[in-house]
Parts: C-alpha cells; sequence; structure tokens
C-alpha cells in the first residue's frame, strides 16, 4: 500500500542502493558469530500478542488474514504491495532475515563475511533444508535465484537493485560467494528485500514466467491455490526446516472495504486484519474475543510542495503553508490520536531521525509570511490526493485545505486514482502539472538514508526518481551523497541532522504526521510478528 | 403525487435558500469536534471532520438537484435528438443511430458511467456528463419509439397528406404529442441520475471534497455505521426520500397524463 | 422466425467490433498506466520502462489493437497485466459469480415480489395496498450499498444470524442476494399487482365476481399471459441491471463477482481483463435481448417478425 511500504525499501538508483547500510551492516562480522540457530519460539516481545499462560497451539487451525487490496503478483522480483509481502514471506525465504525491529539476522544463510575491500561476500548456508517441491535448498539454488535477478535480459522489475553483482560463485554445496563490481555497503537489506527470496530452481527450470503463479520457496506454508484478485490459500509446509508450522493453512482475501473488514473480525471470518478505522478501534476494544493492536510506523504522511510552481517557489510561502496547518488538531481528529505530529521527513522509529520542531501552529506567523512574500491575500492552489491508498488521505487533504483556507490560501481538492496519480506525479517538470499533493513515504530499510537519497537529491527528478517536488539543494545534495559514503555511525547521523534541518528549513514537504499501525486481532491469536514495514511475518504464528 | 410534489418542491426550495437555511458554512472544519452526535449545537451532529452535518445535507440537496438537472438536460436535448432524427427520418439515418446506441447499450449504465469518468478524472461536472451518456440512449430508444407510433397516427398522416414539411410536422405535431412521455421519463431520469451519481460517489469516483453530496457523504462516513450512524441515517434519508420522491411524481404523472410507455 | 433471428444476429457484428473498438479506445486514450500501478513507487523510471517493454505496452496502439483482436478470434483473451492469469477463465469463474448472484435476485424478485403484488392486488385500494406501494417505491429509491451496509450491520454483526462478507456456503448469499434483489423486487410487486388488477377488470371475471364465484385458476392463467410480456421486458432490463447493481453488491459483500473485477481492473488500467470482461458483458446483454424478441413472438402470437 501507500508509497509502497519495503517495496520503498530497496529503491532506486545507484546511489539510493548504497543507502541500506544501517547500524548492524557495521557490525555483520560480529552479528556473523554465534548465530547458529534462531529459536524458533522467541516470539515474546516482539510480538503482536503475547502468549496467553495456558494457551497451547491449536494445529488444526487456519488462519484468515483480511488484507486490505489484491496481491497481484507472487514473483518476488515483481514489486507489489507491502501486503503481497506479507504472502511471498509466508512461502518464501531469504538468505537475511529480518526481525520485529527491523535488525538483520541469520536465515536461509547462519552466517556470513564480507572481504576487506568489501566486493566479496561469503554466506554460509543452513543444511538440511528443502523446498516445498522436495528440491534440496543448496548453493546452486541460491546461484540460480540470485543470477535470474542479475542477468539483464529477464528484464525483471527488481533488477536493478541487483545489477551490482558481478558474479554469484558456488564454492560448496553449502557455501556461496557473491562477487560485486563496487564495494557495495548495502548488499544485505538488499538480499533482505523480498526481491531476494529464494525460489526453487526445479519450479523456476518448470514454470519459467509463471513463477508468479507457481510460488515454490524453503517457507514454512506452501502455494495451494488461488483466486485472481480475490483470495490466495498457503497450506502448512509438513517439512519446513524450523520445525512443523502451527497453523494448518492461511488463506489471505483482499477486502477493500474497511467496514467490511472490521466486520469480518467480528464475526470471525478474519482473524487478522489491516488498517482498523481509527473510527472503530474504541468499539472493537470493547467487543469480546476481538484484540487492536498499535504499533508505531515507518510512514510520514505529507503533502509535496512542486517548488518550480510560481507562486510556491518562494520558500516563505511554503513556511507559510507549515505553520498554518494544526498537526495536533490533524492527528487528533482524523487519525483518533493514533498518530505523532511530524516534525522531520522520517518518523521518530526510523534510524537517522532528528527532530527539527520549528513549525508550532501559528496562523498568524504564516500571514506575516505570506505577506512578507507578497501575497498578503493568499493565492489559489491544488491539493492533489489519492483516496483509500492511505489511512484517511482524502480527508486529510480536506482538513489540510480547511486549515489553509484560514490563512487565505484557496485550495482546491482533487482526488485522483492511484494509477492515474503516480502518473502525473511522475511526469517531468515541462509537462508537470501537480501543484501541492498528498503522499506517505516510508523508509522501508529502516533507516534515514534510503528517503534522503530517492526522495530528497536533485539527480532524482521524475521521472527518473521520486523527487516528485522538483527540489534543488546543491547543500543537500553534498550531504546526502557524504552520508551514503560514511561508515562510521555517529558522524553519519550528524549528516542526516544537518540534511534534515536544511529541508525542514526549505520546506518542500508540509510536513503532516506519522501513522501508528493497527492490526485487528482475534484474541486467540498469538505470534504475529509485524515487520517495521506494514509486512508481518506468519511463520510463528498459532491459534489457542 | 401530491405529497410527492411537495416534497420535490420542498427540496428545490431547500436548495435555493441553502446559504440562509443553513446554520454553518457546510465546509467549516473543527477538529476537536468530530463525529458527535446530535446536540442543540448541531441538529444532526458532526461529521468526520467535525462539520455540521445539518448544514452539509442542506448543501447537499443543491448538489443532487444540480446533478439532476445536468444529467437530465444532457440526456434529454441528446437523447431526444438522436431518437427523433432515428424513428423520423428512418432507413440509414435511423440504421447508424441505433447501431450506435446499441454499441452504448451494450455496457451496463454503471460501468459506461465509470469508464467515462476513468476518462475524464472524477469530478461533479464529470460525474455529470458520465451519468448522463450513460443515460442517454434510455432516452434515444424511448423518443424513437414515441416518433414510431405517433407518425402512423391519423392525424400526422392527415397533417402530412395536408403538405406539411417534415420540420413543420416534427415542431408542431409530433414535439407536442411526445412531452408527456418524456416528461414522466425526465421526472423518473432526475431520480435515476441523483442515485447513479451517489454509486460512482461509493466507488470513489464522485463529487469533489469538500463539495456535500449526499452520495459522496454517505460513502465517507460508512467505516462510523457502528460507532456514529446518524451520519449515514441522514444523508442517505435526504438522498432516499429526494429520489422517492422524484420516483412518486413521475408514477403520479404517468397516471395523471394517462402514458403508457411499451 | 430464422430470417429474423439471421439478421439480428448479423446486425450484431458492426456492434461487437463497435463495442471491442469503445473498449480499447477508451482504456488507451487515458492517462493512467498500468505499469506504474505494478511498480507502485517502488521503482524508478528503468524499472517502470522494464515492465512496459514486458507487457508490450511500448508498442503502438493499433498494432496492441489488432494483436488483441487477432488472438481474441481465436478466444483468446489474453493475459493479465497485473496478475499474468489467463484472462478467460478468470472473467469465466467471476461471471459465474455474478450470475448467481443475479439470478438469486431475480429469483427473489419473482417470488417475493410476485406475492406481494398479488396481495396489494386483492386488497387495492386498502391501507396495506398503499403502504406496500410506498415500500415498493422506498425500495427502488434505496441506494444500493446503503441498503447493503445496513443489512450486514444487523443480521451480520449484531444479530450474527448470517455471514457479512465473503461466497461460500448458502448463509453467504442471503444478504448479497437481498440487496441486489430489492429493486427488482418492488418492481415485480408492481408489476404483478397492475396486471392482476387488469385482468380483475375483464368484464368475465366482474361477472365471475357477481356471481359470488372465483376462479382462482382462471384468474391465474389470465394474469400469467397478462403479465408475461411485461415480466419479460423487465426480466430482460432488470438483468442488465442487476449486471450492473452487482458492481455495488459486489464491493460491499466482497463477493468474487464481474463487476468488482472490472471496475479493479479499470482503476488498474489492466487493459486485458476490462476488454474482455465488457466484451462478455455486451454480449450477453445483446443475447438477453435477442432471446426477449424470440419470447415475444412465443408468448404472445399477435406478434410476428418479418
Amino acid at each position: 500500500m501507500g508509497a509502497d511500504a519495503r517495496r520503498d525499501s530497496p529503491a532506486g538508483t545507484q546511489a539510493a542502493r548504497r543507502v541500506g547500510r544501517r547500524r548492524l551492516l557495521v557490525d555483520s562480522a560480529v552479528l556473523a558469530a554465534g548465530t547458529a540457530a534462531w529459536p524458533m519460539l522467541s516470539r515474546a516481545s516482539a510480538a503482536f500478542a503475547a502468549p496467553v499462560a495456558g494457551a497451547r497451539p491449536n494445529y488444526n487451525a487456519a488462519l484468515t488474514v483480511a488484507l486490505g487490496a489484491p496481491v497481484t503478483s507472487l514473483d518476488p522480483a515483481v514489486p507489489t504491495s507491502t501486503l503481497a509481502e506479507t504472502v511471498k514471506r509466508s512461502m518464501y525465504e531469504g538468505l537475511v532475515d529480518l526481525d520485529a525491529s527491523g535488525g538483520l539476522r541469520p536465515g536461509l544463510a547462519t552466517r556470513w563475511t564480507v572481504s576487506p575491500d568489501g566486493t566479496v561476500w561469503t554466506f554460509f548456508l543452513r543444511p538440511r533444508v528443502t523446498f516445498q517441491d522436495g528440491t534440496r535448498f543448496d548453493a546452486s539454488a541460491v546461484k540460480a535465484s540470485l543470477d535470474r535477478l542479475v542477468d539483464p535480459s529477464q528484464k525483471l522489475p527488481y533488477h536493478y537493485l541487483f545489477d551490482m553483482i558481478d558474479s554469484v560463485d558456488v564454492v560448496d554445496s553449502l557455501t556461496v560467494r557473491i562477487k560485486t563490481k563496487t564495494p557495495y555497503g548495502a548488499m544485505l537489506p538488499h538480499l533482505a528485500s523480498e526481491a531476494a527470496l529464494i525460489i526453487s530452481p526445479a519450479a523456476l527450470r518448470r514454470y519459467g514466467k509463471d513463477i508468479a503463479t507457481h510460488p515454490v520457496g524453503t517457507g514454512a506454508y506452501s502455494f495451494s491455490s488461488q483466486i485472481p484478485g480475490q483470495s490466495i490459500t498457503v497450506k502448512r509446509f509438513e517439512h519446513y526446516w524450523a520445525g512443523r508450522p502451527y497453523l494448518s493453512s492461511v488463506t489471505f482475501t483482499a477486502v477493500s472495504e474497511d467496514a467490511t473488514r472490521v466486520a469480518q473480525l467480528e464475526t470471525n471470518q478474519a482473524q487478522v486484519i489491516v488498517n482498523v478505522p481509527p473510527s472503530e478501534i474504541q468499539r472493537l476494544r470493547g467487543r469480546p474475543g476481538v484484540t487492536v493492536a498499535v504499533r508505531e510506523g515507518n510512514r510520514v504522511a505529507h503533502i509535496g510542495i512542486n517548488v518550480q510552481k510560481d507562486p510556491l517557489t518562494d520558500r516563505r510561502l511554503r513556511q507559510a503553508l507549515n505553520f498554518a496547518v494544526d498537526r495536533g488538531g490533524l492527528v487528533e481528529g482524523l487519525l483518533r490520536g493514533l498518530g505523532t505530529p511530524a516534525d522531520s521527513f522520517v518518523a521518530p522509529i526510523t534510524w537517522g531521525y532528528a527532530a527539527q520542531p520549528i513549525y508550532r501552529y501559528d496562523p498568524a506567523r504564516a500571514k506575516q509570511l505570506l505577506a512578507a512574500a507578497g501575497y498578503p491575500n493568499g493565492f489559489h492552489t491544488t491539493i492533489w490526493t489519492p483516496q483509500g491508498r492511505y489511512p484517511q488521505d482524502k480527508e486529510t487533504a480536506v482538513a489540510v485545505q480547511g486549515q489553509l483556507a484560514q490563512i487565505g490560501v484557496q485550495a482546491q481538492v482533487q482526488v485522483i486514482e492511484w494509477a492515474r496519480y503516480l502518473d502525473l506525479l511522475r511526469k517531468p517538470l515541462d509537462q508537470n502539472t501537480v501543484h501541492l499533493y498528498l503522499l506517505a513515504w516510508e523508509s522501508g530499510t529502516g533507516e534515514i538514508g534510503f528517503v534522503a537519497d530517492l526522495v530528497f537529491r536533485s539527480s532524482e527528478w521524475p521521472p527518473k526518481g521520486w523527487n516528485t517536488m522538483f527540489y534543488k539543494n546543491p547543500q543537500v545534495d553534498a550531504l546526502v551523497a557524504k552520508g551514503d559514503e560514511t561508515v562510521d555511525q555517529a558522524t553519519r547521523k550528524q549528516v542526516y541532522a544537518d540534511v534534515q534541518r536544511l529541508v525542514v528549513n526549505d520546506a518542500p514537504w508540509l510536513f503532516l504526521f506519522t501513522y501508528r499501525q493497527v492490526l485487528g486481532l482475534r484474541s486467540n491469536v498469538h505470534g504475529l510478528i509485524a515487520l517495521p514495514s506494514e509486512a508481518f511475518d506468519l511463520r510463528q504464528t498459532w491459534v489457542g | 403525487m401530491a405529497w410527492a410534489g411537495g416534497i420535490v418542491g420542498l427540496v428545490i426550495v431547500v436548495a435555493l435558500l441553502a446559504p440562509w437555511l443553513a446554520p454553518y458554512s457546510p465546509i467549516a472544519q473543527n477538529l476537536r469536534d468530530v463525529a458527535q452526535p446530535p446536540s442543540v449545537r448541531h441538529p444532526l451532529g458532526t461529521d468526520q471532520l467535525g462539520r455540521d452535518l445539518l448544514s452539509r445535507v442542506i448543501y447537499g440537496a443543491r448538489t443532487s438537484l444540480v446533478i439532476g438537472a445536468a444529467v437530465l438536460a444532457i440526456a434529454f436535448t441528446v437523447g431526444t435528438a438522436i431518437g427523433f432524427a432515428a424513428g423520423w427520418f428512418g432507413r440509414w439515418v435511423d440504421e447508424t443511430l441505433m447501431r450506435a446506441v446499441d454499441v452504448l447499450m451494450a455496457f451496463p449504465e454503471i460501468l459506461l458511467a465509470i469508464a467515462v469518468v476513468a476518462a475524464l478524472g472524477p469530478g461533479l461536472a464529470n460525474t455529470m456528463v458520465a451519468v448522463g451518456v450513460s443515460s442517454t440512449p434510455r432516452f434515444a430508444r424511448l423518443a424513437r419509439a414515441v416518433v414510431l407510433s405517433l407518425r402512423e397516427e391519423t392525424y400526422v398522416e392527415a397533417a402530412r397528406a395536408a403538405g406539411a414539411g417534415e420540420w413543420r410536422l416534427l415542431r408542431h405535431h409530433v414535439l407536442p404529442n411526445s412531452v408527456s412521455v418524456l416528461l414522466v421519463q425526465a421526472t423518473l431520469l432526475v431520480a435515476i441520475a441523483i442515485q447513479a451519481a451517489a454509486g460512482l460517489g461509493f466507488l470513489g469516483l464522485g463529487a469533489q471534497p469538500p463539495r456535500a453530496e449526499w452520495g459522496v457523504m454517505l460513502v465517507d462516513s460508512r467505516t462510523y455505521i457502528s460507532t456514529a450512524p446518524w451520519l449515514l441515517t441522514a444523508p442517505g434519508l435526504a438522498l432516499m426520500v429526494t429520489v422517492m420522491a422524484f420516483n412518486f411524481l413521475g408514477d403520479g404523472l404517468q397516471d395523471v397524463l394517462a402514458v403508457r410507455i411499451s | 422466425m430464422s430470417r429474423f433471428l439471421a439478421r439480428r444476429l448479423l446486425a450484431l457484428v458492426p456492434v461487437l467490433v463497435g463495442v471491442s473498438i469503445v473498449v480499447f479506445l477508451i482504456l488507451h486514450l487515458v492517462p493512467g498506466d498500468p505499469a506504474e500501478v505494478i511498480a507502485g513507487t517502488g521503482t524508478t523510471g528503468e524499472g517502470i520502462e522494464a515492465i512496459r517493454h514486458q507487457l508490450g505496452l511500448d508498442r503502438p496502439l493499433a498494432e496492441q489493437y489488432f494483436k488483441w483482436a487477432g488472438r481474441l478470434l481465436r478466444a483468446d483473451l489474453g493475459r493479465s497485466l497485473v496478475t499474468q492469469q489467463a484472462v478467460l477463465p478468470q472473467l469465466l469463474y467471476r461471471f459465474g459469480n455474478t450470475l448467481k448472484l443475479a439470478v438469486g435476485g431475480m429469483a427473489f424478485a419473482l417470488l417475493v415480489g410476485g406475492a406481494w403484488g398479488i396481495v396489494a392486488a386483492v386488497h387495492r385500494g386498502s391501507m396495506w395496498d398503499h403502504i406496500f406501494t410506498v415500500i415498493a417505491l422506498a425500495g427502488v429509491s434505496m441506494p444500493i450499498f446503503w441498503l447493503g451496509l445496513l443489512l450486514m450491520l444487523v443480521f451480520a454483526v449484531q444479530l450474527q444470524l448470517v455471514p457479512a462478507t465473503g461466497m461460500g456456503g448458502p448463509a453467504t448469499f442471503v444478504l448479497p442476494v437481498a440487496t441486489l434483489g430489492l429493486n427488482a423486487t418492488a418492481l415485480v410487486s408492481r408489476i404483478a399487482r397492475s396486471s392482476l388488477l387488469e385482468v380483475l377488470q375483464q368484464p368475465y371475471v366482474r361477472t365471475a365476481w357477481a356471481k359470488g364465484l372465483s376462479q382462482p385458476r382462471v384468474l391465474w392463467r389470465h394474469m400469467l399471459s397478462n403479465a408475461a410480456i411485461p415480466i419479460i421486458t423487465v426480466g430482460a432490463l432488470q438483468f442488465g441491471y442487476l449486471l450492473g447493481g452487482a458492481v455495488l453488491t459486489e464491493t460491499v459483500f466482497v463477493w468474487p463477482g464481474l463487476g468488482r473485477l472490472l471496475v479493479d481492473a479499470i482503476m488498474q488500467r489492466d487493459y486485458p481483463v476490462v476488454q474482455g470482461g465488457i466484451l462478455l458483458v455486451a454480449l450477453t446483454l445483446i443475447a438477453l435481448n435477442v432471446a426477449t424478441d424470440l419470447l415475444y413472438a412465443l408468448v404472445d402470437p399477435r406478434i410476428r417478425y418479418q
């Protein structure tokens, strides 16, 4: 969904690729030591619902998960939505795994090393793992999956994440060596992304391009059936390497109506639903058998400002817009408190975040700035918004419009469907007609560099990248480049603090808020691990 | 029928006098006062942005009537013109026009409307065009049928025998005599148009915010169905009663004018 | 009759070609790009180009149309751009589900509406007749999605009598069928009422009444023959309408039907699905019209076709 969460993560261009290095990465040697097998049953803190004393897993239980949008492709190499990632990760696994806090941990590789010059990675694979079709998981399987991504002639959408790879070599049956053309810091986050989930080589040979509808991985559940656009069912993989999974099957359904999803949870037609509307939380909490789980999110809602469009070229006007919006009111009124007013372009839980609380709600100040810029009576503009893409998206645009009207800025709200929305936002400058637009970026890698690279560098103007504000500040460009190359984490954090200071002051966004994620669960569902993106990990989930 | 006419009249009056009748601006927000139940200050409560619901329902009458009128204008003019031309001139005119109408009739109206909105982009004006376009074939067919039956009538035959020109026949004989049939259909069409526009709103393709439109109001508050049902009942009832009044009126007219549509 | 049929069928050809061109053009000239939808915000310009190329969307429009039309002649509707599934089986599955709803709604309408109309006619002018008339008009005037949500709230969430959504056992059919069938029910009730009233006006019936006799069988037969033409007409018209109304009903009840599929496909610019789906619907409606004309002739010997 949205500026599609994890899809955003391994985004972009050469430099964007270098972004992902999170603090753990630097310590990968440490991490790699002594992590033979992670315990299956450590489902405590990270899990949404804590285990209940006396509850026992019911091995006959099936689970229905109501997602907000249909899952379009099950091919790991094709970007889809965060929600589709949940489905893919129930069937597939990668060399590197993600934990609930967004950290990296061993997955199908038990440990790894990197050469001093940073161009040779060696992965030691987990023994005694089989794919759901009986194929043995080994080095050649890893090579087949990665070669497919690396090969440009396959024309896979996720190819760009791996074109830095020079070769993938089988050292022995349980050792793989990956050579890169240049030192490459973000190797591990890329391998942890959904793009690098490992596919059965036999299935790849057999189905070729049709692998999207015949997924075969090593994960806890194997593909069972699909009604396109409607539902996907996966069933327990009895020979899963980490032990017999608890659930007999999981069905993912696409239920776009909020009210319908809630009704399904209440009638136990679905045991897990995503995006509970804020207005329903209070009531649902009072229902027996239903749990509402809330967690901080990574996604920052904002109104992007096309800074090349008159009169928005004037920084004072953009600052005026920022002073005119009552973020606390938006969070309280629209999100029922399920959010945090934004004071940077990343969320507080994102690594590298540094608060820049300079825009307190101050309509008088906003009017002064308008007057100083020569628009004492405001001006006319438009706000574009998608509908149903983010929680309360259209309502947010309307609320902002109402608040801008208070300082004399007359904005017209235009709802545009997603297919056209992205198309219009990504037009090159000379054809671009956007003024203000609502979007919500999430740092898919869990750290600030991702968004800084993809959205704020001047080299990322559409149609190439996602700098849909057409923002350009040479200082920001230089600092972001420096952040990419800096290895010392403390220094790096300082660099990004400077980036945030500059960007917030330049105000290419009207900063709004970060969303909290709200899942609805039946109370007897345990061990569901939510990843920092909106995807979740069902491998340890059980029903009591 | 009298009361149906009364309600239609009332809706029209409310729509015209909206600025004087509404206690608040329909777009004035108060984010600290959202989804409140009915009270003295807000007789129908407030909506999800803290706007006064009564004011929005009142202004919604305006929007719905504008939609109904615009759709009527489009479908009536274009449809009648096509139908009259096809029915009157017959032969290849009829053949060509009716094949074109067949092409449009081959789509369910709502899908046709959705396709048109997808092409033009959502919005009130485009909604009107979409519903108008999708209702046109129905009118064209009806008008053609009316003309076909009228041209066989003896007084038309007589006028023709007396040497009346084609246009004169159309203007003085066919048009006046088809008014009652078309009037009934027009009344019913307003009801259909208001409902269809609301349906487009439900699919996210209707009037643009912050304009008050009953269908969109219903749609926007559907997640409040169990926590703040008044958000749905007020615009829902207004929509239903208005549509019903137009339906009743059309029905009544049909009886009064003794129209038989076959 | 067979000449009439042949002529009707021949006249279909230009209509179908027209429909296919209209559908194709509307979609392809609309701004918006399926490649963008597939990629979301996850990839850059080159990634989107790669997807576009993979899907053949970088070819000239005419070439795309003729390629599609050529395959169409071999009953191959291609593959969905978004899901990569073959279009035809997907459409037929969804269409089947919509038909279940539509047929269910129609049956509901005939049974409930028929009975309702008879009761109203028999008690003509009574309070019940008035109440029924008002309810029937209210039924026609009810926004279908509002009705659906209200029914869901009452019967699924509050009373927990039936499942809220989804398609499964017979219980899952109750709410969507009732929602979809309501408008048709109201209409049928009005036709049944007026047809019966007309029969009751007949001299021989009045004579029978005057003699204190009631002949249910005669009454029934006359009413049926009287009502047959309007009911067939309304049935055919309503069926098309039901297919359209199914879009909203399917959205509310998450019914895996054709209507919802088409709306989503239009929004996602999934060209092959929309093109195939609309053709399918168009074909059905056209077939229905032809069948209706033939039925007229069968039911009413006065109608002849030259």
